[in-house]
Formats: C-alpha cells, sequence, structure tokens
C-alpha cells in the first residue's frame, strides 16, 4: 500500500460519505439558543497559604501521597517548594450520572445433560459477529475425563475469518466451570445491514478420556439466538510471520492442571518439520507476562497435516489458574535429519476467557461490587496550581468501595465554557485513591486569575461504557505569568548552526525557541533525550511545535503571531519541559544530543538488512516481523538478542542511529536568567 | 466576511461570525470526525460540539492565527474520545458507487471501480484500527500534519507517534493484503 495511495482513498471515502452540503448551522443555532445552565454550588473558595503551612499540613493530614507526583516533576516541585501550590481539601459529594443503555445480558440456557457419569450444564450463550462464547458447569469429571475443545455450528450460516477459540476451565472448585471463546465472523450477509441477525446454535463438547480419546460428545442446540453487532476485539495474536513462514495459534485450553495449544504451520517443503521446544510465560496482566519464568512443553501429540498445513498440540505443565495473559513462544522448526528453521514466532493473548466480561455475567456469576458507586463517597480536591501554561491539581476519592478511578477531568471557566487543553491525569502507584491532574491549555491562559470550575469524571476501574459520577469544584486560582528572555546564542556542532531565540518560562513550565540549518531537507527535530536544566531541576523535552520553515511555506500556519523568525533560512521549532524558573537569578541550560529525522514511511528491505548488519557487529541481533491478530496485531521490530544490561530503548536509539535517522551533535547552551 | 473578521466578530458577541466559520470548516470537520468515529451522525455531534467549544472558547484565541488547525486539532480530540466512549459501537460500512462519481473525472471505468474496491478494502481494514490508531492516521494522510506535529497534539513523545503510525500502516498494510488477495 502506498501512502499516496491511503491518502487518496481517505479524502475520497469522506467525500463519498461525508457530502459537500452538509449543513450544521440549523442545529448550532438551536443548541446556542438553548441558555447553559451553570449548575455547580460552590463549596469553597482556594485559601493561599504559606509554605509552613502548606508543609505542615503535609505532615499531619497525611497527605503525602499527593506529593509523590508533584515531586516527580521538576517543575511542580519547584512551584511546591516555592509556596505556590494551594493545600485546599475541599470535598464534594459526587453526583451520580445516569449510565447508557446496558447491553442485552447473555441467553441463559440452563440444560443440563449427563453422559458416562459426567453432567454438563449449558449455563448461557452469547454471539456477537466478531466473537461467540458460552459458558457451562461440569461434574463428575473423574478417571482423567476431561473436556476436549468445543465447535459451535450456527446453522445455514458458514463462520468467516477463524481467528483462534480458547476454553478455560476452572477446575480447582466445584462444581468445575468454564467458558468458551471463539474469534470469527458469524454474520448473514443478505440482512446484516437491516435488521438483526439470528441463528441456530448447535454446541458439541467433547468428552476425553484419560489417553485425549473421544468418549461421547455433549451436544446442545439453542434456536434463533440474536447476533450481537459487538465490536472486534482482542489483543490475541492469531498467526505471526517470521523468516518467511507463518504459524498460527488455533486454540489454547486452560486449566489449573496444564496449559494446551494447537499450533499450525505450512511447512517450507514436504519434509516432516516440528516444533521445537515451545515456551510459555503467563501472568496476570499482560505487564507480568515479560517477567513470568518461561514453562517448556512436556508433551507434544502427533502432528497432524491437513491441506500441506502441519497441526501439532503441545502441552505445557503449569497452572493458568488466575492468569489473564499469556506468551507462548515458537524458537524454531526442525527435521529428524537437524534441518532447522528459526523463529521466533510469538502469541501474545491478552483477552482470555477466565476474565473476560460477557454483559449479564454479573448477575449469574459474581457481582461487580465496584460499580455501585455509594452515596457515602467523597471526593476531595487537595492541591492545585496555576500559571498561564499549566494547571495541575491533586484528587482524592475516599470511599469504603475500591475500584474508582478518575479518567477524565474538564476545566470551564466562569461563564461556563470548557477550556481547550491536552489533559493528563496520573495516580501513584502505591495509592490508587489520589490523581494528578494537568491540564496544558492550546492557548496561553490570559488573566492574572482564574475563576471556574474542575469538573472529575469518575469511572469504575473496570472501565465501562460511561463515567458512574462526577464532581465539580469552584476555583479562584491566581494565574502566574511567564517571563521571557531572548538569548540569541548560537552554538555549533558537526557542522550544524543552532540559535537558543526565546525561553519563555513559568514557575512550572518552560517553552524553549530554537532555530537551526536541517542537515538535509528532511523532517529533522530535537531528538527525544533533549533536556533542559534550570538551576538544580532537569526535564526532558515533554511538548513540541514546528513553528517555521523554509522548505514547507516559512511560517507555518501562524502559530506565533508575535514571534518572527531570526533566519528565513534556517527551521525553528519551541519545546516545551516540565520545569520552571525559582524566581532568582540562575542558569538555564539546554542540551541537544542529536536531531533525529522522521521514519521513513515505507523501510526499504536493504536499509533494514544494512541496519541489522551494523547491529549484529554490536551484539545486537533483530528481525522484522508482521502479524495479524482479531483486533490486534500489526509489525514491527523484533529483538532477537542484545547485550547484557542494555534496555530496549536503548536498542531502538543504536537501531534508529543504523538506519540514519539520527544526526548527532551534541550543541548546547547555557543562559543566566533574572526573573 | 473574511475568517479574521468573523473571529473578531464571534469575539464581539456576534453570532454571525460563527456562521461564517461553520460555513467554511464544517465539511472538513465532519470528514475527519468520520474517519475517525467511522459513524456519520456521531462525526456531525462532535463537529458541534467543536464549534460550540470554539464558540466559548473564542475569548481566548488570537484572531491573528490561523482559525483552521487549531479548530481541527479540537475536532481530532473530540472525535478520539467520542471513538473510545462508543468502541461498542460497530458501524456496518458497505461502499457503492454512484454513475456521478464513476465518471467524475477522466480515469477509465476499470480503474474508478478498481480504486473504489481499493477504497471499500481501506476503509474495513481502518475500522480494525484502534480510535488512536485511526486519529494517527487521519491527521497523517487526511489533515497531513508531521509526525512532530501529531506528538504535540496527542502530547505523546516524538518516537511513540512514529511507532504507533508505523504500526497503523502496517496493520492496514497487513489488513489490506488479506482483504485485497480473498
Amino acid at each position: 500500500m502506498k501512502d499516496e495511495s491511503l491518502r487518496k482513498s481517505l479524502h475520497a471515502i469522506a467525500r463519498h460519505d461525508i457530502p459537500e452540503n452538509i449543513n450544521l448551522w440549523p442545529r448550532l443555532v438551536a443548541r446556542l439558543e438553548r441558555k447553559k445552565p451553570f449548575a455547580v454550588q460552590p463549596k469553597w473558595k482556594l485559601t493561599w497559604i504559606v509554605l509552613l503551612v502548606l508543609l505542615g499540613l503535609s505532615g499531619v493530614t497525611g497527605v503525602a501521597y499527593a506529593f509523590y507526583h508533584f515531586f516527580n516533576d521538576a517543575g511542580l516541585q519547584s512551584v511546591s517548594d516555592a509556596g505556590l501550590i494551594s493545600t485546599v481539601n475541599a470535598t464534594a459529594l459526587p453526583t451520580r450520572l445516569p449510565t447508557s443503555t446496558p447491553p442485552e445480558p447473555v441467553t441463559a440456557i440452563g440444560e443440563s445433560q449427563t453422559l458416562e457419569g459426567v453432567s454438563l450444564t449449558l449455563n448461557w450463550v452469547y454471539l456477537m459477529d466478531g466473537q461467540q462464547a458460552f459458558g457451562f458447569s461440569v461434574s463428575g469429571l473423574k478417571d482423567g475425563k476431561t473436556l476436549g475443545i468445543p465447535l459451535m455450528g450456527f446453522g445455514q450460516l458458514v463462520p468467516k475469518q477463524y481467528r483462534g477459540a480458547s476454553l478455560a476451565i476452572k477446575d480447582n472448585a466445584q462444581p468445575v466451570a468454564g467458558t468458551y471463546v471463539v474469534n470469527q465472523i458469524v454474520r448473514d450477509a443478505r440482512t446484516f445491514e437491516i435488521t438483526d441477525t439470528r441463528t441456530d446454535v448447535s454446541i458439541d463438547i467433547p468428552l476425553l478420556d484419560g489417553n485425549g480419546q473421544v468418549l461421547n460428545t455433549f451436544r446442545f442446540d439453542v434456536k434463533s439466538e440474536l447476533v450481537h453487532a459487538g465490536p472486534f476485539t482482542g489483543g490475541n495474536t492469531y498467526s505471526t510471520l517470521a523468516n518467511g513462514l507463518g504459524m498460527s495459534l488455533d486454540w489454547i485450553l486452560l486449566s489449573s492442571k496444564a496449559v494446551q495449544a494447537q499450533l499450525c504451520f505450512t511447512p517450507p517443503d514436504g519434509k516432516e518439520w516440528r516444533l521445537v521446544s515451545p515456551t510459555i510465560q503467563l501472568g496476570a496482566d499482560p505487564n507480568q507476562v515479560a517477567s513470568a519464568t518461561p514453562v517448556t512443553a512436556s508433551s507434544s501429540t502427533a502432528v497432524t497435516t491437513d491441506g500441506g498445513v502441519r497441526c501439532q498440540v503441545v502441552t505445557f505443565p503449569v497452572s493458568a489458574t488466575g492468569e489473564q495473559a499469556f506468551s507462548l513462544t515458537v524458537s524454531e522448526l526442525s527435521t529428524f535429519t537437524g534441518e532447522v528453521v528459526k523463529g521466533d514466532w510469538t502469541f501474545n493473548w491478552n483477552q482470555l476467557p477466565n476474565e473476560m466480561q460477557f454483559p449479564g455475567i454479573a448477575s449469574l456469576e459474581t457481582p461487580l461490587g465496584s460499580e455501585n458507586i455509594g452515596n457515602d463517597m467523597t471526593v476531595t480536591l487537595e492541591k492545585a496550581y496555576a500559571d498561564i501554561n499549566r494547571m495541575a491539581f491533586v484528587v482524592a476519592i475516599k470511599s469504603p468501595e475500591e475500584g474508582f478511578v478518575v479518567s477524565s477531568a474538564t476545566l470551564e471557566d466562569a461563564s461556563g465554557t470548557e477550556l481547550n487543553t491536552g489533559l493528563g491525569i496520573t495516580s501513584p502507584p502505591d495509592d490508587p485513591t489520589r490523581f494528578t491532574i494537568e491540564f496544558f491549555p492550546y492557548n496561553e491562559f490570559v488573566a492574572n486569575q482564574f475563576k471556574g470550575q474542575l469538573a472529575v469524571e469518575i469511572w469504575s476501574q473496570l472501565g465501562g461504557s460511561s463515567a458512574l459520577a462526577d464532581a465539580h469544584f469552584a476555583l479562584d486560582l491566581p494565574v502566574y505569568p511567564a517571563i521571557v528572555f531572548d538569548p540569541m546564542q548560537t552554538v555549533s556542532a558537526n557542522g550544524v548552526e543552532m540559535m537558543l531565540q526565546r525561553i519563555k518560562i513559568t514557575p512550572s513550565y518552560a517553552q524553549i525557541y530554537l532555530c537551526f540549518q536541517k542537515p538535509s531537507s528532511t523532517d529533522w527535530t530535537p531528538g527525544s533525550s533533549t533536556s533542559l536544566q534550570v538551576g538544580a531541576d532537569k526535564a526532558n523535552i515533554g511538548a513540541y511545535t514546528l513553528i517555521f520553515d523554509p522548505d514547507i511555506g516559512g511560517n507555518l500556519k501562524n502559530t506565533e503571531p508575535d514571534w518572527n523568525p531570526p533566519n528565513k533560512s534556517d527551521r525553528c521549532v519551541k519545546m516545551g519541559f516540565s520545569v520552571g524558573h525559582h524566581s532568582q537569578p540562575e542558569n538555564v541550560t539546554l542540551t541537544i544530543s542529536e536531531l533525529e529525522q522522521s521514519m521513513a514511511e515505507v523501510t526499504p528491505p536493504d536499509q533494514l538488512q544494512a541496519a541489522r548488519q551494523q547491529l549484529l557487529a554490536q551484539g545486537i541481533d533483530i528481525d522484522w516481523e508482521t502479524s495479524s491478530g482479531n483486533g490486534g496485531g500489526g509489525g514491527g521490530l523484533v529483538i532477537r538478542q542484545k547485550p547484557a544490561g542494555m534496555t530496549d530503548d536503548q536498542v531502538m536509539q543504536l537501531f534508529y542511529e543504523a538506519m540514519g535517522y539520527y544526526y548527532p551533535g551534541p550543541w548546547s547552551f547555557t543562559v543566566e536568567i533574572k526573573p | 466576511m473574511d475568517e479574521k473578521q468573523a473571529i473578531l466578530c464571534l469575539k464581539r458577541g456576534d453570532i454571525g461570525g460563527l456562521e461564517v466559520l461553520v460555513g467554511l470548516y464544517q465539511v472538513r470537520a465532519v470528514r475527519t470526525a468520520y474517519l475517525i468515529t467511522r459513524d456519520a451522525a456521531l462525526a456531525e455531534d462532535v463537529a458541534q460540539e467543536a464549534f460550540l467549544q470554539a464558540y466559548r472558547s473564542i475569548q481566548h484565541f488570537d484572531p491573528d492565527r490561523l482559525f483552521g488547525p487549531w479548530f481541527l486539532r479540537c475536532v481530532v480530540h473530540a472525535a478520539l474520545k467520542a471513538a473510545q466512549k462508543n468502541m461498542s459501537h460497530e458501524d456496518h460500512y458497505s461502499r457503492e458507487m454512484t454513475l456521478e462519481e464513476l465518471f467524475a473525472d477522466g480515469a477509465s471505468v476499470e480503474e474508478q471501480v478498481e480504486m473504489t474496491e481499493f477504497q471499500g478494502h481501506v476503509w474495513s481494514a481502518m475500522q480494525n484500527l484502534t480510535p488512536r490508531q485511526r486519529a494517527v492516521v487521519v491527521q497523517r494522510y487526511f489533515l497531513d500534519m508531521s509526525e512532530k506535529e501529531m506528538a504535540a497534539e496527542l502530547e505523546t513523545p516524538p518516537g511513540t507517534v512514529k511507532w504507533l503510525l508505523h504500526a497503523a500502516r502496517e496493520r492496514l498494510r497487513s489488513l489490506l493484503s488479506e482483504r485485497i488477495s480473498r
């Protein structure tokens, strides 16, 4: 796919589906005529207090956690040190919000069958057009008897685009419960755009003996089941390609005793290729998988061949109880004569049946307590700070129940107008009830005082389709101004001259205007390691705007009306750093280690190979993989080997260098500022 | 009334200024939102909200700046937010070509049909990107933003945008290969 084709296609699609004669104005006028109520009752007014009181309160009221993020941010730390942050402790009772119409629940079945002394009850069925699932319970599994991978049929509808299946059996409690999920398209092409699709469903669940042979099969038929138009979900890699050989993970069976997986591949020739020592890493969440100890398969079945595709079932002697993600890796294939094809073929799954949420399951199984927002919840605004480039707040949620998070927030001015800002929300890892909320305005706050309100949305930690509640706080904050210096200092390195033209700095944030000659006409920008030190505080680049480039039209989009480029043959950029001044004379040091070039739209294979060879000489082995999954997939750099102690980021840096995406400096400027 | 005059009017409280801006930017705004949300009605809502937000924020806007980039940035943000909140929505897209479109330019009918099929594949593939991936594709290829502008816009390190864009492109490439080879 060429990028130009993509560009043309997007424009054509937009033109096709959104006509030129669209007219939003009548509806906008109607909305403007409805006066927007300002429903918030100011519950408190900020009182500015001195540093000693702030520190004293922090010590005695236990709000020290709130400093966690502030003290990790040089800009906010310095404003805190300077007493510019207010400890306010204003509490609001959140307003419970109406939630959206709940999705239709699973279809409860409750039908039982007994075969060979084993009783199995089909509890529920749920069909989406991209994923189908059912849940069951079973008793009487003795003498090595177990269940095999089920098969779902859909009457006249033929499933398409199979993307793997998973069966989870919770066999460490009674009754044994199981959930089966298969990813594939079930859709009636004739009707799905005009009406609900309904289909008969058949479910076959094989009952196996201790040797894995089928003893009997449970069969359930469900009539006229609705196919919901659900989203394509996932993050499960179904197939992956390495060294030109594709492999798929067809199904996985998870239990407390073992994990079984069927892997299929198309061999490079007619020989008897087999998987060599596949490994699996399991974790309670995707982040834990990488650090989990790999478990090697203890056994595998004979390879079966179907139409040139070879499939092998492998068993890992590890419990999957409580695990929600895994990474399965096949490093190589081999023949009995010792021929080898190297991988890796890696399958990352983070949607396993154990913890998947199907609508209405909660009422059949465990209730989700955290979705019940109680009246005794309080939300407290503990701290606040504002300058022309940044506002920051610390908010704490107190509730007898756990599992609530602040996941969105807005700022409105006194007239109720929502400010156009960037938003960042963080929470200290050891205190999930506190949140630091930061706003970065697209246009600088112009007034000396900000009057308005902060609104925070409370969501369930588990997500959901809408916020559970919101809380509002009236604000009356001083807005600290920026101080502007124009040092016009120049530095040359590696044949490139740079000019530090302007420093615009508040107590918490600095903006640097930098102009430089580009090494070539491509998109060169200061690298991601670019840092700014003000006094003893230092921060890496956090924001970037291109403001002038002679090759692409000069003063770009007129983003800096009060600013003119010092030299119209140079590129000029504006960079943001979370570090501020300390209201005293001090040095400002800007360090740019290298210039960085945007990655090419298409990476030429020969350039990639040349980079790979260069990295091999440094003990780094990389590869380029593509994969497909049910909703995930993609491609990119794969690190096969790296020297001990080297991080992935360092490998990436070396890779960029090998690809020619870096132009080394360094350029370093030091300027004394006197606020 | 040009764009700058419209902004000045709006700053004075004359709603006629907003009408001019709506006339200038509504189509591009709705199209941008549509490519991210995949829902025409939702895209219109997003664009309306963005215009209302612009109306409320206009006192902070410098009339010497271009309105378009600032406004479309708001649209991308709002569309991304809407798309993320509407993850359960799945549109059922079908692409049919009108005769007028078919003969709209000088390309042969075969080329037109081929291009339309490709567009259908692109659109289907776009549905399988995450909202964030769709947003970067739209910013890059529909709004023609540079990676660095996107990084600033998404408040993301430039390297993240680079890889987000790369992953989105690779994902599209892979999906398109699958679809076209079928």
